[in-house]
């Protein structure tokens, strides 16, 4: 009797244990795919939505929106109708940052696309990929984006290595060039191109005459122009921004510096001609999307419907075709995840899946390649102002 | 009633008897169960209060002991979480919760209700208190944190401001300066120019390696105090200043400066941010990190400065000069050039420093290192002033310039800066680390306070826990006594008391009981003399052994009497009887019985004997002449029909008589017999079964002169045999052989008769098939008639009638053929003539000779028309074709006058199917043709043609 006494008194402080231990204990809650409703999908971006860079941001996200637009059109993607909501960064890292962090913390985007610049998507890269969250098209030809380890971007166009690389190639080919100086902005951006520049003349037996850089969103770029003219280089490769970029070029007129100016796609053709006006003709714009204005290539002609469609004013541009190619690249990876898209299988079905089919033009990727495009074409601009395509760079001496 | 004898004897009244003395007894036991139950009920009351006080106030009291105990150690585990949380939001939800647990533990306080509440509100309460004090002072402290983060972000963008508006102004400046000395020694001075430009270069790069060497330093004590410090972003914009300044140091070493200390500096600053082993990697107290980066930083900017110094003098002099050579009056403005660039880049430069200062200060880990922050910052701020009046403030870019500055600058104020916002954030930390020790302190004391309260719980229950099991061990051992007790009472009651003075008597009485009841009579009365109830049971059964003496002998005089009149009757039977009981023994037989089956034994049947004992006697003495041969299988058949009675049997005796016996099963499974002499009956019988087989022989040979029908008819008794007839509606039927008495002629009379014989043999067969009555055979003719005796309707008769015209006809065409193969030359061939009508139809004829026959005028019609029909014919009368034309197809003879008929009559041939006639036959003068090629063979057949094409020819050329 009054062992069972005892045996009851220690069953309550048992009991009294059980209830505090299950206090304590947690409960984990199973989410849904963020940024995933019922009725629409959001996208994030950041980017130069104002200051020096503000075309390059505002051209994205025109395409986007006109990718997004058409799709939505025809009904979304799995009966979803697909959103984009950009945050200004000014082209400053820090921002990026702050902005990435907004919108997958509170914003709670399902991915981000069409981010401006190389120093702000490598600062917004660790910070999406902590959380997961996909990276679609930025515009920016970083080598270091283009990493195996980087499984959570998504690269449109081809690296500035590749552009860098065309561009030496045909300077020695073309035209017989050897004194080539270099202007680079002095951030991540302008040294991964330098380097690029520097590694291909390497493979020729060259070495860069002369070398400046400016600050970022600056356009003090004028200590470099005299640094480059007393080498006085035959043409100038120039991996800057197009504000700075079209100062420099006409400084380096104005005190008599004769070159080939040769300047990196993420300046942005059309802005740079814009920002020059008469000063720049002649000057050489890498491409790394196909012409937008090509009347023969199905996908530039079904953008530019969808362009109209959005916005009736706005003009073509190879911003926002890349814009465009970057949402249409976002589309097809949502239709591929299916009714129930989750991030993973978003990201791992555009890299791991069968070739993105974008009406004539195929994208190829691939087990540690996440860059879709790998082509360059060059450009020129035209005394009209206008981008012309350029099949040699003879061309731009005639 | 009142009146009627009262035969039952006068019931005693008894004072003590069996009822009264169990009453006691069990009474005795009872009570003694009634005390026992008493005390274990006072036993268990006493365990259920010890329960009752463990379970519901002992054991609740230390639950809740333990609960406050809890709670109080929640709540004081709350304070750290509380000066932890990172904002506002994190501090109210660490707030709410402890609300949440402060009112349960108010409310379990004021429940509890003890000695020890007043002193738990009072620890709860101080408690508590402290907890309010440590929030407002985290609370303070973080607003005061979150406007000082907010201050250093701004602070950031204003140094970047600031350093984007300086750099097109010092870029502006560079090329200015260089192109103006350019355009003035234009002519001559083509090697001073290029010396201004070199040593532009050389001051931008110095004062450029100053900003990177003040940022990298900053980003060092940023990381040194920052939890963020592991930031790859942070990480990654050291790895940029620091490439940028060896860029600025190369440029430098190719001027011409040289200088150890800095060159030193910098690898040391290098080395803080860079491998394995930096301050961003780096665990434990990163104090040491921020002293050396502030110590390589103020080494290097006291080696630069004089280079800043030297190479300025040396532009300004190179300037100067430059423009003295070209003309004087660009002399001044080239000067003016150098010295505006100089203090553009003192400007950025001492910019830079003030950011990195305020940075440092930001972060001060305490407000004595703050103080020499503070002082080198204002120093700079100074030299920043200078800077920017020397570079001048005029134009859009110089008051541009001067915003920026300012706005840098107003963060070091000592109003409202970095720094006040710093040192009153580190009071509040301190004030915060206070109320912490103060709530924790106060956890302490509540912790101690419940500790007590349960510990008193627990010695209460095991107080209650310790009363109650002394209970129940004293509740054992009463109860355990108790019981022993009742089991000895009870068992000296059953022994002593109730065994001897209840149990005895009344088995005694039971004894005598049993004996009266095996009829024994005589038995002694025991306790007859006992004033209880057992002496009332004793005197009664007294009484009924006396009635039962009486009784038993009124019985034995009337079985005696029943027997005696039994016997009798039995004896006047005239049959033998006798009766078995189930076991076969004889029990009762009548004188009859031994004379009549044991004659001379008779003596020795007697009742007890078993039946086969007797039997086995009988057939010893030869009595039974069907034992004879094998007696063992006799006498085994006789027990079994005697056992299993199947009804009355006969058995034959060795004197000739027949012994009909009759046995029965009686209820009780005996056998009861009557045994009668049936002799001279069965003699009667075997008379008359001679002369049944007699009469049976001589029928059968009177039934070949009858028709079938007419012979069963009267057999079975249906048809008297008497002079009687009726008239009935029949089907006549006659046939006879067409040239009979021509053929009659050419046979002898042996063939005829075999031929006449198997002639109407046939057709009698088939007249019978078709259930005809066959009247008469007239010779070679057949009289036959349908419906009766019996009737099928008379259109059934009809048509039977016509049918088995038709198969005698085809039975004669056979016969025909067979004949013709026999040898007889010309086939018999058959008329018939059928008709249908009333006739008498009965016996006919005297007394003593009857004739069963039809007669009338349809039997004259039916023979006429016989007369009338065609060799192989079968002639019908109308009114036979009206019953058979739908089914029998015929052929209409038109009317037809017949012989003895006054009246002409309509008459129909039946249309006979000949195709299966196997004889071509054709008879012509002169011609006689009997063709049956089916029994040729092929050369048979062949020498025929050969014959018959001969014959042919001849009657062709006859004809010629």
């Amino acid at each position: 009797m009054i062992g069972e006494l005892r045996h009851v008194l220690r069953g309550i402080l048992i009991q009294a244990c059980a209830m505090l231990a299950a206090c304590l204990a947690g409960e984990a809650v199973a989410q849904t795919a963020p940024g995933v409703a019922g009725d629409r999908v959001l996208f994030g971006q950041t980017a130069a939505l104002d200051g020096p860079a503000e075309a390059l941001g505002r051209g994205m996200r025109l395409g986007i929106r006109a990718a997004f637009n058409e799709v939505n059109a025809a009904g979304g993607v799995a009966g979803r109708k697909l959103e984009l909501l950009s945050y200004d960064d000014g082209y400053e890292p820090e921002r990026a940052i702050a902005n990435t962090r907004r919108l997958i913390g509170e914003d709670r985007v399902f991915a981000l696309i069409g981010s401006v610049g190389t120093p702000t998507t490598l600062a917004l890269s660790p910070v999406a990929k902590e959380a997961r969250v996909p990276v679609i098209g930025p515009l920016t030809g970083a080598t270091a984006l283009r990493t195996p380890d980087q499984d959570h971007i998504v690269n449109v166009r081809a690296a500035y290595a590749r552009e860098t690389e065309v561009w030496i190639a045909r300077l020695t080919e073309d035209l017989g060039i050897d004194r080539v100086a270099i202007l680079y902005q002095d951030d991540s951006f302008g040294r991964d191109g330098r380097d690029g520049v520097i590694v291909a003349l390497a493979e020729r037996g060259l070495d860069p005459v002369a070398e400046g850089a400016y600050r970022r969103n600056t356009t003090a770029v004028k200590r470099a122009v005299l640094a480059i003219r007393q080498s006085d280089p035959q043409a100038v490769a120039m991996v800057c921004a197009y504000a700075p970029c079209a100062a420099f070029i006409r400084t380096a007129r104005a005190v008599g510096l004769d070159a080939i100016f040769i300047v990196i796609s993420f300046a942005g053709a059309q802005a740079l001609a814009d920002e020059l006006g008469a000063h720049g003709q002649g000057g050489v714009v890498s491409q790394v999307t196909p012409f937008p204005n090509d009347p023969d290539l199905p996908l530039a002609r079904r953008y530019r419907r969808a362009l109209a469609a959005l916005d009736p004013s706005a003009e073509p541009g190879f911003l926002s075709f890349e814009g465009y190619l970057a949402g249409r690249v976002a589309i097809e990876g949502l239709r591929r995840a299916g009714d129930n898209p989750t991030r993973e299988a978003f990201v791992n079905r555009i890299l791991g899946g069968k070739p993105v089919e974008l009406d004539s033009i195929t994208l190829h990727f691939g087990p540690g390649d996440n860059q879709g495009l790998d082509e360059v074409w060059l450009s020129r601009i035209g005394g009209d102002g206008h981008v012309q395509a350029l099949k040699l760079l003879s061309e731009v001496t005639d | 009633m009142t009146d009627g004898p009262d035969t039952a004897p006068p019931r005693r009244r008894v004072w003590f008897g069996i009822k009264a003395k169990l009453f006691v007894a069990f009474a005795g036991i009872a009570g003694l169960a009634v005390l026992s139950g008493a005390v274990g009920q006072v036993v268990m009351d006493r365990v259920h209060h010890a329960v009752v006080h463990v379970g519901g106030t002992a054991v609740p009291k230390m639950a809740e002991a333990l609960r406050i105990a809890e709670l109080g150690a929640q709540i004081g585990a709350t304070a750290p979480g509380l000066a932890a949380s990172r904002n506002a939001d994190e501090r109210e939800a660490v707030w709410d919760t402890l609300d949440e647990r402060k009112a349960e533990l108010d409310a379990l306080i004021r429940r509890s209700d003890t000695d020890w509440t007043p002193a738990l509100e009072t620890s709860a309460g101080a408690l508590y208190e402290r907890l309010q004090v440590l929030d407002r002072a985290v609370q303070n402290r973080q607003k005061i944190a979150a406007e000082r983060a907010v201050a250093s972000q701004e602070l950031s963008q204003a140094q970047i401001r600031f350093m984007d508006v300086l750099e097109p102004i010092v870029d502006d400046a560079v090329f200015d300066l260089v192109i103006g000395s350019e355009t003035a020694g234009a002519n001559q001075g083509v090697a001073l120019s290029e010396r201004v430009r070199m040593r532009t270069r050389v001051l931008n790069a110095l004062q450029t390696a100053r900003i990177e060497l003040a940022r990298a330093a900053g980003l060092v004590i940023e990381a040194a105090s920052d939890s963020a410090r592991t930031a790859p972003a942070t990480r990654a914009a050291f790895a940029a200043h620091m490439t940028a300044l060896k860029r600025e140091m190369q440029t430098i070493g190719e001027s011409g400066f040289k200088d150890d200390t800095l060159t030193e500096a910098v690898a040391a600053m290098d080395a803080l941010g860079r491998g394995e082993d930096s301050v961003f990697t780096s665990e434990g107290d990163l104090h040491e990190w921020a002293v050396a980066a502030r110590d390589a930083h103020a080494v290097a900017e006291a080696a630069l400065a004089p280079m800043v110094a030297d190479t300025v003098k040396a532009l300004a002099e190179d300037a100067s000069k430059a423009a003295a050579e070209a003309a004087d009056a660009a002399a001044g403005e080239a000067e003016t050039g150098a010295l505006i660039l100089s203090a553009v880049l003192e400007l950025r430069a001492e910019g830079a420093l003030v950011a990195g200062l305020l940075a440092e200060g930001a972060a001060a880990p305490d407000k004595v290192a703050m103080r020499p922050i503070a002082e080198r910052q204002f120093a700079a701020a100074q030299r920043m002033r200078r800077a920017l009046g020397e570079a001048g403030t005029e134009g859009a870019t110089g008051m541009a310039a001067q915003i920026a500055t300012e706005t840098l600058l107003d963060f070091g104020s000592e109003t409202d800066g970095i720094f006040p916002l710093r040192t009153a954030e580190l009071r509040a930390l301190r004030l915060e680390d206070e109320a912490l020790a103060a709530s924790r302190g106060a956890a302490l004391d509540l912790a101690r306070t419940t500790s007590e309260l349960v510990t008193e719980a627990r010695a209460e229950s095991d107080v209650a826990v310790a009363q109650s099991e002394q209970m129940v061990n004293m509740g054992h051992y009463v109860g355990g006594i108790l019981t022993v007790l009742i089991i000895v009472i009870a068992v000296a009651v059953m022994i002593y008391y109730v065994g001897r003075q209840v149990v005895a008597p009344i088995e005694r009485i039971a004894n005598s009981a049993s004996r009266l009841a095996a009829g024994d009579t005589e038995a002694t009365l025991p306790e007859r003399g006992r004033r209880d109830e057992i002496g009332h049971m004793a005197e009664a059964l007294g009484v009924f052994r006396d009635a039962a003496i009486a009784l038993q002998k009124a019985n034995q005089a009337e079985i005696l009497d029943g027997r005696r009149r039994l016997a009798n009757a039995i004896e006047s039977i005239s049959e033998a009887f006798s009766l078995y009981d189930k076991d076969d023994v004889l029990v009762i037989a009548n004188s009859k019985y031994g004379q009549l089956l044991h004659p001379g034994i008779a003596d020795e049947i007697r009742p007890g004997l078993t039946f086969e004992e007797i039997i086995r006697m009988s057939v010893d003495h030869g009595f039974v002449q069907d034992a004879e041969g094998d007696a063992e299988a006799w006498i085994a058949e006789r027990v079994r029909k005697h056992r299993n009675p199947e009804g009355p049997h006969t058995h034959r005796r060795g004197d000739g008589r027949w012994i009909l016996v009759s046995e029965r099963k009686t209820d009780d499974g005996g056998v009861v017999a009557v045994y009668s002499d049936i002799t001279d009956m069965k003699t009667r019988e075997e008379e008359l079964a001679v002369k049944t087989a007699a009469l049976e022989q001589l029928s059968a040979k009177l039934s070949k002169y009858l028709s079938p029908q007419i012979y069963e008819s009267i057999f079975e008794g249906r048809n008297e045999v008497a002079v009687t007839s009726r008239r009935k509606k029949l089907t006549v039927f006659f046939s006879d052989i067409a040239g009979f008495t021509e053929t009659t002629d050419r046979l002898e009379s042996e063939e005829l008769t075999q031929i006449l014989n198997r002639y109407l043999t046939e057709m009698s067969r088939i007249a019978l098939k078709y259930g005809a009555t066959i009247d008469k055979y007239i010779g070679d003719g057949m009289m036959i008639f349908f419906g009766d005796p019996d009737t099928r309707g008379v259109k059934e008769d009809a048509l039977a009638c016509v049918r088995m015209a038709v198969e005698m006809q085809e039975r004669m065409r056979v016969l025909g053929d067979e004949w013709r193969r026999e040898g007889f030359h010309d086939p018999m061939k058959c008329r018939m003539g059928i008709h249908t009508g009333f006739a008498t139809v009965g016996n006919f004829g005297s007394n003593d000779r009857l004739d069963y026959t039809i007669i009338g005028g349809a039997v004259n019609l039916a023979a006429r028309l016989e007369g009338a029909s065609q060799a192989g014919g079968i002639t019908l009368s109308y009114e036979t074709y009206a019953l058979v034309g739908d089914e029998i197809e015929c052929r209409p003879l038109g009317d037809i006058s017949l012989k003895g008929l006054a009246y002409p009559v309509t008459a129909y041939e039946v249309l006979q199917n000949q195709s299966h006639a196997k004889v071509f036959e054709a008879r012509r003068p002169g011609l006689t043709l009997a063709l049956d090629e089916t029994a040729m063979s092929a050369a048979d057949r062949a020498e025929s043609a050969e014959l018959l094409a001969a014959a042919l020819e001849r009657i062709r050329a006859a004809e010629r």
